[in-house]
């Protein structure tokens, strides 16, 4: 008996410590996630709140959040839209119609070939109180150029020196005649950024906070998890009807889409088609569908190059390229992704300079007989062409499985590899080991023709191998174009680059896509040209 | 006893060490972090200046050993996708994880114990057919679609419960049964056959014939005899747990560890990596340590020196 008494007296001790570990370890885990964030001018949010309370608060679901607030530092599109809510830039594109507009740049003057000159926007202050000014300007862009660590650093090197001519005045010089000097100065991490309280930041090695102009200011941030914002209230464009603006991260689609259904998100971005219904007839949340720059495209390979020296292939044969091109039934394709696309023969899509219906909204000539008879002057016998792609965007392996379908239908013998996209970029794409034919889809956040062709500029052929009369033109068309200040000649000279990079075939263009998001009714806001999510303008009924 | 916790804490290190190692080779040797920090244009200067900025050009050998060596002084160096200190990012993150642990562990048991005793019990009847197909049923359906069709029944029809997330009390609920019946399926078994094994022994006999009540038998012979397997598997479970919180996580967009690993292997952010998995690693074993310690406590035929 006395055993029995102490035996469960030990028992007793066991299950007491078990439950003051769990009591403890409940309470460490209820502490409040806002205690290892980074909290700023809002001080902590009570998150739970902010969701209750609908008035005035919109959450949107996210598959991914930013990796950095600091404009310069991701380029990411998630980190683009946070930080175009956060931070203006000196010109902007209009959302609907992709024309430069005067944003904290009141107006600016073309005075030569290489200088710019800006008359900035007066009473503009920072989300801090600090005023706007040329300083604000000059400190914001010498800081990414002085920093080659910065992701963005290269795309700025354009800018040789910023000159500030009186507080509301800057001269930007470019290092050469800089025809998308618009375009890239309302690029990524043209946001500009309150200078007297980033200088006591990188002194005092502090984390960085975010202190722009823009319509919203930065409240708190959960890494991976959450972004809240409030409205600046002093916004220079009136302050937004959104009070609170919390941006989530559910990479999970389904659970995307249910948290829209039940009212939990506001707007939800890329809504796959098999949910369109079933968002559509739930009763206030409906599906919006806009086009983006992305472009899916095939890439060939023409001939070797430095880091594929010994490469030979049937795709260096101009008529076994073309055959590939006629081998492909763009509507087929387009179809095959529940007709989120429409075909295009080129990257340079509307409104973007350049852009023809030539090459957009067409299908080319899908003829598998002529591509058969091409083969055969070839004398294409049988070899192995090797097509490498990833499972990143819509259908695409479906899509990438159809293309093999197409092109053995016409005698090719291709070896599919399909993986997923972090091997496609480490093994494929970086060390530049693609073979025949891979399938990716680029876009073109800039809307300016020069990133769509920088490809095939000659320094930069190590995916292509592209040589010949024709890569020798475009060759000088790209380079002649980078530099051209007349719009319609450059123009011009973009459509014959598009015409001859069709004629030589290193790419195949498919389809241009489009994407969707799901949106709350009680949210009043359009899907811009660009499908950015500029929330300064959005209404809440 | 001071003495053998200090030894097993001690015993710890050469595994956590190795699994440094583990890591390396296979998010190094496996991939190129680089592909993920540069932009789909860049060319090969621009990839190599970012190599040899995150030091990615060095041997592979002298890569790893900077990093040990620095893991040893407590530095498991900087994200490179968020550019600040890994070690803080984690353990930001644990307490979420822990949380969604603990609760699935209590769904677990009030699920296993139960389910558990009755199918011993009533073995071969219907309870225990319910019990036992039940278990394997539950052990065979995957996390994430455990977790979907919660969502869509009792957040899109029944709109009782949040989606996703842990800003309101009651979002923990969903992600938490999702992980625990997992786990309650594995426990649920364990003790039933334990159970049958003891009601087997004849100290229940010999209670019965001293004319104990039948549930008082049950419970304060047989299942605090039966508890040892079960508290085994139970330490067992924690690394499944913290394993299926990887995708639980994401499923329900909690905020926690499992998360942060998932998106840190994608780009093969080796210092998350490396903190996380440590952490995870630490935790697993310290809960085997208790496993361990807890035996003296169940039988106090275990003494440990």
């Amino acid at each position: 008996m006395l055993e029995r008494i102490k035996l469960s007296r030990n028992f007793m001790l066991f299950l007491l410590s078990m439950i003051v570990m769990v009591i403890l370890s409940a309470c460490a885990a209820s502490a409040p996630a806002g205690d290892a964030q980074t909290t700023a001018a809002g001080g902590e949010a009570d998150a739970s709140s902010e969701i209750a309370a609908d008035n005035g608060t919109v959450v949107i679901g996210m598959n991914e959040l930013p990796t950095s607030l600091d404009p310069p530092t991701d380029w990411a599109i998630a980190a683009t839209w946070i930080h175009m809510n956060i931070f203006d830039c000196l010109v902007w594109r209009d959302r609907e119609t992709a024309e430069f507009e005067p944003w904290l740049a009141e107006s600016w003057e073309n005075i030569d070939d290489t200088t710019w000159r800006f008359k900035l926007r007066e009473g503009v202050t920072f989300h801090n109180g600090e005023e706007f000014n040329a300083d604000a300007v000059e400190w914001t862009y010498r800081r990414i150029l002085e920093d080659d660590t910065m992701i963005t650093h290269g795309q700025w090197t354009f800018i040789d020196s910023i000159n500030i001519l009186s507080p509301y005045e800057v001269e930007i010089k470019t290092v050469a005649p800089e025809p998308a000097f618009l375009s890239k100065m309302s690029g990524t991490g043209c946001g500009i950024q309150a200078p007297q309280q980033g200088m006591a930041q990188a002194e005092s090695g502090a984390e960085y906070t975010p202190i722009g102009t823009g319509p919203f200011q930065f409240v708190e941030w959960a890494k991976d998890d959450h972004v809240t914002m409030s409205a600046n209230e002093s916004y220079w464009q009136g302050a937004p009807e959104i009070k609170t603006l919390i941006w989530r991260s559910m990479p999970e689609v389904s659970t995307r889409v249910a948290s829209l259904l039940t009212g939990d998100v506001d707007l939800v971005i890329s809504v796959p088609a098999q949910d369109w219904d079933r968002v559509n007839n739930n009763e206030g949340t409906s599906i919006e569908q806009f086009l983006t720059t992305q472009v899916m495209l095939l890439a060939l390979r023409t001939g070797p190059s430095e880091k594929n020296p010994d490469w030979t292939g049937v795709t260096e044969d101009i008529r076994v390229r073309q055959a590939i091109s006629y081998a492909i039934d763009r509507q087929a394709l387009i179809d095959l992704i529940d007709g989120m696309g429409i075909p295009v023969l080129s990257r340079v899509t509307p409104p973007t300079l350049g852009w023809s219906d030539e090459f957009v909204n067409q299908t080319g000539d899908y003829d598998p007989e002529r591509a058969k008879e091409l083969l055969q002057e070839a004398g294409y016998n049988g070899e192995e062409l090797t097509f490498n792609s990833s499972t990143s965007w819509l259908n695409q392996k479906e899509v990438a499985e159809a293309i093999t379908a197409m092109l053995e239908a016409v005698g090719l013998n291709i070896d599919l590899q399909v993986m997923d996209v972090t091997t496609f970029r480490e093994q494929i794409y970086f060390p530049y080991k693609n073979e025949e034919l891979y399938m990716d889809s680029l876009g073109n956040s800039f809307f300016d023709p020069w990133i769509t062709v920088l490809s095939e500029r000659s320094d930069r052929r190590e995916r292509s191998g592209w040589s010949g009369e024709n890569a020798d033109r475009v060759d000088e068309l790209i380079r002649e174009a980078a530099v051209n200040m007349d719009p319609a000649a450059r123009a011009e000279q973009y459509l014959e680059i598009q015409r001859l990079i069709n004629e030589d075939a290193p790419y195949i263009y498919l389809y241009q896509m489009y994407d969707t998001v799901g949106l709350s009714d009680h949210l009043n806001w359009n899907p811009p040209l660009d499908g950015f999510l500029w929330m300064g303008d959005a209404k809440i009924e | 006893m001071t003495r053998y916790i200090f030894s097993r804490l001690l015993q710890m290190i050469p595994p956590l060490i190795g699994l440094t190692l583990i890591l390396f080779v296979l998010l190094r040797i496996g991939g190129d972090p680089v592909a993920h920090l540069v932009r789909p244009e860049a060319t090969q200067d621009e990839i190599a200046q970012v190599r040899a900025a995150y030091g990615f050009d060095q041997p592979l050998y002298k890569q790893y050993f900077r990093q040990l060596g620095l893991i040893l002084r407590g530095d498991f160096g900087d994200s490179f996708r968020f550019r600040t200190a890994a070690m803080p990012l984690v353990l930001e993150r644990l307490p979420a994880t822990l949380e969604l642990a603990l609760a699935s562990m209590i769904v677990a048991l009030i699920i296993a114990i139960p389910a558990g005793i009755l199918a011993a019990v009533y073995q071969n009847t219907p309870i225990d057919l319910f019990v036992t197909t039940g278990s394997t049923l539950g052990r065979a359906m995957p996390n994430f679609w455990i977790g979907i069709m919660l969502i869509l029944i009792f957040s899109v029809q029944l709109r009782w419960l949040p989606v996703s997330g842990r800003l309101e009390p009651f979002s923990i609920v969903l992600p938490a049964i999702t992980l625990g019946s997992g786990i309650a399926t594995a426990l649920a078994r364990v003790l039933r056959s334990s159970m049958l094994e003891v009601m087997r022994q004849e100290y229940m006999t010999t209670a019965k014939a001293k004319g104990v009540g039948k549930w008082t038998i049950l419970i304060r012979h047989g299942v605090r005899n039966a508890l040892i397997p079960f508290i085994t598997m139970l330490g067992l479970q924690v690394a499944w747990l913290l394993g299926g919180s990887v995708i639980v996580e994401e499923v329900f967009a909690w905020p926690g560890l499992g998360r942060l690993l998932l998106n840190a292997v994608l780009v093969r952010d080796l210092a998350v990596v490396q903190a996380g998995v440590f952490v995870f690693g630490f935790v697993v074993m310290a809960a085997n340590l208790l496993v361990d310690i807890s035996y003296a406590f169940l039988d106090p035929r275990i003494r440990y020196r």
